[in-house]
């Protein structure tokens, strides 16, 4: 995958909730296909529709389009 | 005459991650084509070949006399392997072999590989050439100064050779490795330069100062500094490059001489309009403001201390000659300076005891640097020095060249250096992510400084990293501890111990890796550009 680089403001915020959080840090970019990072951190599926700034292609695939900003993070790691 | 000069690939890992050219070779090779001489160079640690093709490459042409370096007694076997193979495929042809390993250990060496012919002890240059031109016109080589070899009654080594008295004298260094290691290791490839050789410190683990003071001459010679920068001018202007290793042992000379030096360099710069990125190695007691002020404006931007103790009994075993407080003290100065600071350190010792374990660990955290190579790391015994000396008097050593070992007294140091050998080697390669990640942030800051740049978003960018960095060095500070702990309470390692303390290891180093490719492939402060560091 190509690389897609965060804003500044959102690599700080993911950074921060790495620092702060331990269970988000412990969850961080696990294996699983179902997270995102966004500007806003790493959401799961359950708090990504409260993200207005992600445009989903189709409800049937919640992560088929991300923005620039977003990367999607996969079973083959980054 | 034919001549290969080679360097086997490592037999094992190693605390080292070479990525650099030999300049053992590369003396050797520039000094024999000098004398009008024919020398190709193969050096299968950089190219990462197999015994195999190590072969193939050195007897694809009918080389007659075929000289190997070793660095270290981590290239012993594979040397032997390679070189035995060459022997069955070129009988005739003359196999030699130098360096610091094979200096002290000549008459092992001789005796373990028949393959080889002779031993050049010490400084090589001299002696080689007069190898090659006795056996060029087929005269005696047996007599010539350096030169360890085996006849019918045992193994007969020469008196040694004169050092070469001025350094200025030789030729640089052959670069024949440079384009390949630009193309194909960027991110490890560092160019390096030497402007001295030998030391004038007297560490009671390093062989370095017997290798160049048993030959007569001084011990610690210097090259001019024009000469020096002389020659990276050169490869400047012919490959195109800004960042050097001086990989001199200590860079910095004491007192009032060190600042001249230092003074002669900037000189010698500024006069040929040179902005590089400089790595040196320093002693912790030269690290002063105002020398370093100045190392910093001719653009060192690292520093590789060896600080190997920070236990006040251990740092006088090794005779290091400094205090916890004066390495603090250092680092603080680098740090105020965003000097990178790389520090060595050698956690375990035949004088090692859990509680010292305990304290190095305290005290590496409070270091706030990269310590992970230096906390796996244990002692190792080269010949001929007072440490190797005094283990040998109280028969502590067992085995044979060059798997020379020891047992620690405290057996639950012995407990905490194996569970490290079977659980943590992700820590070796996360330091070494870790390295990688430290100079991307060194080059593209110095680049952005030298292009007169902004800088301020990437130092941020360096704020993150290093704040990652440090998690990592207290997570895995945990790690050790836990192993410490077990070590205290149990008298034997148990298998479910070790799985579970694996799988542990194992299980972080995923997140740091994920963490720091985090910071170098989705952060904002660099481009994919920025990963192809020498282009």
């Amino acid at each position: 995958m190509a690389s897609a680089r965060l804003s500044e403001e959102g690599f700080a915020n993911v950074m921060e909730k790495l620092r702060s959080d331990k269970t988000f840090r412990n969850q961080f970019l696990s294996d699983r296909p179902d997270r995102v990072i966004t500007d806003r951190g790493l959401l799961t599926e359950d708090d990504a529709a409260s993200v207005a700034a992600i445009k989903w292609d189709s409800p049937d695939k919640p992560f088929g389009a991300i923005d620039e900003k977003l990367v999607l993070c996969s079973s083959s790691g980054f | 005459m034919k001549i290969l000069l080679a360097k086997a690939p490592r037999d094992r890992y190693s605390y080292f991650r070479d990525g650099g050219e030999s300049l053992a070779l590369g003396y050797l090779a520039a000094f024999l084509r000098s004398h009008g001489h024919s020398v190709n160079i193969v050096d299968g640690q950089i190219e990462r070949l197999s015994i195999q093709e190590m072969v193939i490459r050195s007897t694809v042409e009918d080389h007659e006399l075929i000289g190997f370096t070793i660095a270290d007694p981590t290239f012993m076997s594979s040397t032997y392997l390679v070189a035995k193979a060459i022997r069955d495929a070129l009988p005739s042809a003359h196999l030699t072999i130098g360096g610091y390993a094979p200096t002290f250990h000549y008459s092992d060496v001789l005796n373990q590989c028949s393959a080889l012919d002779s031993v050049i002890r010490n400084e090589g240059e001299l002696t080689l050439l007069c190898l090659v031109e006795a056996l060029q016109n087929c005269q005696e080589w047996k007599q010539i100064p350096g030169i360890a070899y085996r006849n019918n009654t045992g193994i007969v080594c020469n008196d040694s050779r004169p050092l070469i008295p001025n350094l200025d004298s030789l030729p640089f260094p052959a670069r024949d490795y440079l384009p390949y290691i630009k193309q194909n290791l960027p991110e490890f490839g560092i160019i390096a330069v030497s402007g001295s050789r030998g030391c004038y410190g007297s560490c009671g683990f390093c062989s370095i100062r017997r290798f160049y003071s048993v030959p007569d001459g001084a011990a610690f010679r210097l090259r001019s500094v024009s000469n020096v920068v002389d020659e990276i001018e050169e490869i400047v202007s012919k490959f195109c490059i800004d960042e050097f290793l001086l990989i001199d042992d200590i860079f910095t000379l004491p007192g009032l001489e060190g600042e001249r030096r230092v003074a002669e360099w900037t000189r010698e710069l500024n006069k040929r309009n040179l902005s590089l990125m400089f790595s040196i190695s320093d002693r912790v007691d030269h690290i002063h403001r105002s020398l370093y002020d100045a190392l910093y404006n001719i653009g060192v931007r690292q520093v590789m201390i060896g600080i190997e103790a920070t236990n006040a009994n251990i740092l006088k075993y090794f005779n290091k000659k400094m205090t916890p407080e004066s390495v603090k003290k250092a680092m603080d100065i680098l740090e105020a300076l965003n000097i990178d600071a790389t520090i060595t350190y050698i956690n375990f010792t035949p004088l090692t005891t859990l509680e010292i374990l305990r304290e190095n660990l305290s005290h590496l955290l409070s270091l706030r640097v990269n310590f992970l190579l230096g906390l796996l790391n244990r002692l190792q015994i080269y010949v001929g020095t007072p440490i190797a000396d005094d283990l040998m008097r109280n028969a502590m050593v067992t085995g044979e060249f060059p798997e020379f070992a020891y047992r620690i007294p405290d057996v639950r140091v012995e407990a905490v250096y194996e569970i490290c050998r079977q659980c943590f080697s992700p820590f070796l390669e996360i330091s070494y992510e870790i390295m990688k990640l430290e100079r991307i942030f060194r080059v593209k800051i110095f680049h952005l400084e030298k292009m007169g740049q902004n800088s301020e978003r990437v130092l941020k960018g360096r704020l993150f990293f290093k704040r990652t960095s440090r998690t990592i060095m207290e997570e895995a500070g945990d790690l050790f501890g836990m192993a410490l702990d077990y070590a205290d309470r149990h008298e034997s390692l148990e298998r479910h111990f070790l799985v579970e303390m694996r799988n542990r290891v194992q299980e972080r180093y995923k997140l740091w890796h994920r963490e720091l490719a985090f910071l170098r492939d989705y952060s904002p402060f660099f481009q994919d550009s920025d990963r192809i560091l020498l282009v």
